[in-house]
């Protein structure tokens, strides 16, 4: 699965990441938990010491239970998003959204959107009737483009995250996938 | 270790923390709950009943971010209750209390609340200030215990689970534990 997304910047690939792309996935995600804490659960320091094979682990596609999107201009991975199942019945046909970012420099352009959709094709390709996400209730920027995406709130999750002693709520969101 | 004794009016029950030669009681009271509550969890009955003993014996092992506790009668576990904390250093002030099961001969006794009581008591003394758990919405019961506990409702997921072709809308609940 992929496609060439064009932008006034220039064409983004975007397509299902590998393996390979695992020196340069890893130097994404650090800059992501490193520029915006806030926005993801995952501690850059953990994550920073993290070895090579758990960058490569992440990104060895498992068919039907995850896989990750990477957005990628001149051979550089400017923005990612991963999609992941659960493997009980009961819960599999639901995916859950997560590590949404695009670099700065690529910010509205509509990528995180291009992404985004990508992995709900995904989901829905695997029968899969429900997307969640959970986002910052500060991350505005977020939250519009989930919006836009078709994503609506459900919930509130009180002191999702805390970072430098400031606790940040985060809202739930879903998208149905089997009604238009 | 006992925590806690309450006299009801069916008998003596005692609180206390899981041992690892809780194996085969503990394997015994999940499966059955995993059977008798499938709507309750998302875990499944089939895939649980094959997990080999390592499995069961990780899940006794506590320690700094998680526990189980149970309830005994005669030396029977009539009842139990699961915490996790968040394990990155934004989450770990957030615990998730999972898997509460108390056998049907043994409700209306309250004994889900004294157990939610000492999993609380638990968190408080690892510097977890809030807690969190997942409910299916039509499993009342569970819902008012968990009002009772001090759980507050924060979300409604449509379709939260999918059991026997029917989707059950989940209750996302929680309850914060700063000292008033």
């Amino acid at each position: 699965m992929k496609h060439t997304f064009n932008t006034p910047h220039g064409a983004i690939l975007i397509r299902e990441a590998n393996a390979a792309d695992a020196i340069r996935f890893r130097e994404l995600r650090l800059e992501a938990l490193q520029n915006s804490p806030i926005a993801f659960s995952a501690d850059y320091q953990k994550n920073s010491n993290h070895p090579q094979k758990y960058w490569e682990d992440l990104l060895t596609s498992q068919i039907d239970e995850s896989t990750i999107f990477i957005g990628e201009h001149e051979n550089k991975l400017i923005g990612m998003t991963g999609v992941m199942r659960s493997n009980s019945p009961k819960t599999r046909h639901a995916v859950w959204i997560w590590g949404v970012y695009v670099t700065p420099e690529w910010r509205s352009l509509r990528i995180a959107e291009e992404l985004i959709t990508s992995c709900l094709k995904w989901a829905r390709e695997r029968h899969a009737v429900l997307a969640k996400l959970g986002v910052a209730v500060v991350n505005k920027q977020a939250i519009r483009c989930y919006e836009r995406c078709g994503f609506k709130t459900y919930g509130t999750e009180p002191r999702a995250i805390l970072y430098n002693g400031t606790y940040y709520d985060e809202y739930l969101m879903s998208i149905d996938l089997d009604r238009e | 270790m006992q925590i806690k004794q309450i006299e009801t009016g069916r008998g003596i029950v005692v609180i206390r923390e899981a041992i690892l030669t809780d194996i085969d009681q503990f394997r015994a009271l999940r499966l059955d709950a995993l059977k008798d509550s499938p709507a309750s969890f998302p875990g499944d009955h089939a895939t649980y009943v094959n997990r080999p003993k390592d499995f069961w014996e990780g899940r006794l092992k506590a320690d700094e971010n998680g526990t189980i506790f149970f309830a005994e009668n005669e030396s029977q576990l009539i009842g139990m209750t699961g915490i996790r904390r968040g394990e990155s250093s934004k989450i770990k002030h957030s615990g998730t209390i999972w898997g509460v099961y108390v056998r049907p001969e043994w409700r209306g006794l309250h004994i889900a609340e004294s157990l939610i009581e000492v999993c609380t008591e638990w968190a408080k003394t690892k510097g977890v200030n809030i807690l969190n758990l997942g409910v299916t919405a039509a499993s009342t019961s569970a819902v008012r215990c968990y009002q009772r506990c001090g759980f507050t409702i924060c979300g409604t997921e449509p379709r939260g689970l999918f059991y026997e072709g029917k989707y059950y809308e989940g209750y996302f609940m929680f309850k914060l534990l700063d000292d008033l």
